[in-house]
């Protein structure tokens, strides 16, 4: 465990200096810029367009931040191969990556929470209204989101071979995961058996993004999360970071370091 | 090959058995295969140092990295330390620097080794005092607080073999741990490798610096083409009879004194003449008996480059000068 | 040793721990779809048939950032609605626009009462603004501003007072109807004849209100509609 920590906070520490919170300062100016812009075009509802983009803001800083780590570790690692250092040290395959995703996360965990505290500011104290009940589940869940793409992307890492193939993975598997509503309606359709049988393969293998947005429902008065849907949602997490952590796994023990 | 029976009944850090290493690239239906390594059995014997002599892409980084389980052999068995490289108890004894190592440039060199020294599952104030005891060790001390990005060559080699030694290695791997060092680096990475082996650390390196084998190693391995071609004892080599040419000065006032050496392998240069060492007693006998003034005499190669280039069959070996002379 | 520490043999089991943790997020992910309402990107509300209102509904619904999208749009709504080139052609995009905007944002509000609004009280279409608001109040249930708009043009722009009622009725039965809507109701009764339902609601009205504007309103009414009785009542007795 002290091993997961140290990898976790050598990565963490990696990424602060790299200036990935420069990702994060333009993020809340661009929200601020965006906010007043639309404050003045828009009609109605100022505090509700506040907290939406705030949202998105959070996310997309959070998907920034993670696609540009993958690809300076990348760099770092597997490029100009530091790992071999740390592959000869008496440290497990599985304690390296489990440290790295740490890392990752908490660097994510730190962009999307500063994001969170801004969007509160703007929203409480610019605006003066109320932060809805729902906003604090959407941060957990976008979290949990965050930490799925950690492992999955850690594992593009293992299993690439450039670092733009590592980003582009990354990148359209996240959109691709917003989708899986889309694949479950073509689903529900008629369609040709082996359309049906790889569409159903690409469904399953793709991260379902979607049940961690609340985003688009953090004003939503019919929304109420029950413990069931808490159940689920931790255990999908859970269920798809530990298969994907299998699958990198096995990727860097297979790799071989030319 | 050639190997050196003397030793078979020392305990064995390294033990390697019919290792090969293939490389199969470009289209599965139309592979191209690149034989890395050859059928490599070698003993590495504890409380001794190893070089691992060869040109490059002769295999000697092919064969550390299978070692070292950073690579997977397509054949044969290696045991480390009695274990295996899996394990993880075998991996805290060994230390290993790579050729030309990279950090993270983010971190400051005492940052590394404290991360280093905490994989080895140091903490608290005996990894501070482990990694200020290293960055002595390596003259680092006054560097460790900057960070790696402003590090040169010599001082990332330096961090490298600190990282390497954090853990107080039984066994120390190094790829050309003398790549990149000035003159100064060059000399005290030496005295630390000599300092290493007083205390029993077995040291393997890889190189293809003849005089650096030689002031370290107690036994080197020729490897060429991915097959190990010899091993021998640095000492036999020395008081081996391994042919090697010498270069004799005369006066300049005296070069015709040079013409018509009888000796098949003279050859005769700018103010002075090359001869091979069989012939060089009789060269000066000679050259005293013309009254030629001899200005000095010198080897223009070791006894190791030429036992090295004897046993990679390589024809120019009269061409090749010393490492560390030029 | 493999370095899990399990042995070579139980090693064996990993292909059947990816196999199950496969199945299982697998299983979880198809449960998972009751939490998540899917919305493809055709099958809800009318078609707009414009290349641009298309691909926005498109990149919001696969992007996952539908609302942002949302929020751009109704900006383009606003925009067309306040373009003097679209008069001539009285904005006839402008529901499609609205439920387009509602479409990604269901729960922004302006986008119903401006949309309302302006289709029932500028453009004279009721229907829409109507269908616009049912819309509005399925998503946003406890949003009183709505019912309060829908009643507003039931009542003031449309003969149809029996389609309103049992709406009416219905929210007021939640409980937490404001006032307003049970003056609407009350005199919708009126309207349709049903001058013992709008009397209890005045006497309500009068017993429970802490406006004394309303209380007097409600005296003044249940004085006509008590008059209007009698004379009903006299009227069949003849």
């Amino acid at each position: 465990m002290r091993k997961i920590l140290t990898v976790g906070l050598f990565t963490f520490r990696e990424l602060v200096r790299s200036k990935m919170l420069f990702v994060w300062l333009i993020s809340v100016v661009v929200l601020c810029g965006l906010a007043f812009l639309l404050s003045l075009l828009s009609y109605g509802d100022i505090l509700k367009i506040f907290m939406d983009l705030g949202l998105v803001g959070m996310e997309v800083s959070g998907l920034l931040v993670l696609l540009l780590s993958l690809a300076v570790t990348y760099n770092t690692e597997m490029d100009q191969k530091a790992i071999f250092l740390q592959m000869a040290k008496p440290l497990t395959k599985e304690e390296y990556l489990l440290g790295r995703v740490l890392g990752f996360f908490a660097m994510n965990a730190l962009v999307v929470l500063g994001m969170g505290a801004v969007v509160v500011g703007l929203v409480v104290l610019v605006g003066g209204g109320v932060v809805p009940v729902l906003f604090y589940d959407c941060v957990v869940f976008l979290l949990l989101e965050m930490l799925v793409l950690s492992f999955l992307g850690l594992t593009f890492q293992m299993i690439g071979t450039t670092m733009v193939g590592v980003v582009l993975y990354s990148f359209f598997t996240i959109l691709l995961g917003h989708c899986v509503g889309e694949i479950e309606w073509l689903l529900s359709k008629q369609l040709a058996p082996a359309a049906r049988f790889l569409l159903q393969v690409v469904y399953y293998c793709l991260p379902n993004l979607e049940i961690f947005n609340l985003k688009d429902r953090v004003y939503d008065p019919t929304l109420v999360l029950h413990w069931a849907q808490w159940q689920d949602v931790l255990l999908y997490a859970f269920a798809y970071s530990f298969v994907v952590f299998l699958i990198g796994w096995i990727s860097l023990e297979k790799r071989e370091f030319k | 090959m050639k190997e050196d029976m003397s030793m078979t009944d020392l305990p064995c850090a390294i033990q390697i058995r019919n290792l090969a290493k293939t490389y199969k690239t470009g289209f599965w239906f139309k592979p191209k295969v690149t034989v890395a390594l050859k059928g490599l059995h070698l003993d590495i014997y504890e409380n001794q140092a190893f070089g691992l002599l060869g040109l490059n892409g002769a295999g000697k980084t092919t064969a550390i990295k299978l070692i070292l389980g950073l690579l997977k052999p397509t054949v044969g068995q290696i045991s480390v330390l009695g274990g295996r490289i899996s394990d993880r108890r075998i991996r805290q004894q060994i230390g290993y620097l790579s050729e030309l190592p990279y950090f993270s440039k983010q971190h400051t060199g005492r940052e590394l080794l404290d991360y280093f020294g905490a994989l080895h599952g140091m903490s608290g104030s005996a990894l501070r005092h482990r990694v200020d005891e290293v960055l002595e060790l390596v003259r680092m001390t006054k560097s460790a607080g900057e960070k790696v990005g402003g590090y040169s060559k010599g001082m990332l080699q330096r961090i490298g073999i600190g990282q390497a030694l954090i853990g107080k290695p039984r066994l120390l791997i190094c790829d050309e741990p003398m790549s990149g060092l000035d003159p100064v680096g060059y000399k005290e990475m030496r005295d630390i490798f000599i300092d290493l082996k007083k205390i029993g650390t077995t040291i393997f390196l890889n190189t293809h610096i003849m005089d650096e084998v030689e002031r370290i190693c107690d036994r080197i391995g020729i490897i060429h083409d991915g097959e190990l071609k010899e091993v021998s004892m640095v000492t036999d080599i020395l008081q081996s009879s391994v042919p090697v040419d010498y270069w004799v000065d005369v006066d300049a006032a005296q070069v015709s004194k040079l013409s018509g050496l009888p000796f098949q392998d003279a050859i005769q240069k700018n103010g002075g003449v090359q001869v091979t060492g069989m012939v060089l007693a009789e060269t000066l006998a000679l050259l005293t008996s013309r009254n030629a003034t001899v200005k000095g005499v010198r080897p223009l190669s070791s006894l190791v480059e030429a036992y090295f280039l004897r046993a990679i069959g390589a024809q120019e070996h009269l061409a090749v000068s010393t490492g560390g002379r030029k | 040793m493999n370095s899990l520490g399990f042995s070579d043999r139980s090693a064996k089991w990993l292909p059947a721990l990816i196999v199950a943790g496969f199945i299982s997020q697998a299983l979880l992910s198809s449960r998972l779809s009751q939490w998540v309402h899917p919305e493809p990107f055709d099958a809800q509300g009318p078609k707009v048939d414009t290349k641009v209102t298309s691909i926005l509904r498109a990149v919001g619904f696969l992007s996952g950032y539908k609302v942002l999208v949302g929020h751009a749009f109704w900006i383009k709504v606003i925009q067309y609605y306040a373009d003097a080139d679209n008069s001539p052609d009285r904005y006839s995009r402008l529901y499609d626009y609205c439920s387009l905007a509602s479409d990604l944002n269901p729960q922004f509000i302006p986008v119903y009462t401006f949309g309302a609004a302006a289709l029932a009280f500028h453009l004279k279409r009721i229907e829409q603004a109507e269908h616009l608001l049912q819309k509005g109040i399925l998503s946003n249930p406890n949003e009183t501003r709505l019912k309060l708009m829908y009643a507003a043009i039931a009542y003031q722009n449309t003969e149809k007072f029996q389609q309103v009622i049992p709406f009416l009725e219905e929210q007021i039965l939640r409980g937490d109807a404001p006032d307003m809507l049970v003056n609407i109701l009350a005199n919708t009764y009126q309207k349709v004849g049903r001058y013992q339902d709008a009397i209890h609601l005045w006497r309500k009205i009068l017993k429970d209100s802490d406006s004394d504007l309303e209380r007097v309103e409600a005296a003044q009414k249940l004085q006509k509609l008590y008059a209007i009785v009698k004379n009903e009542n006299s009227d069949s007795h003849r």
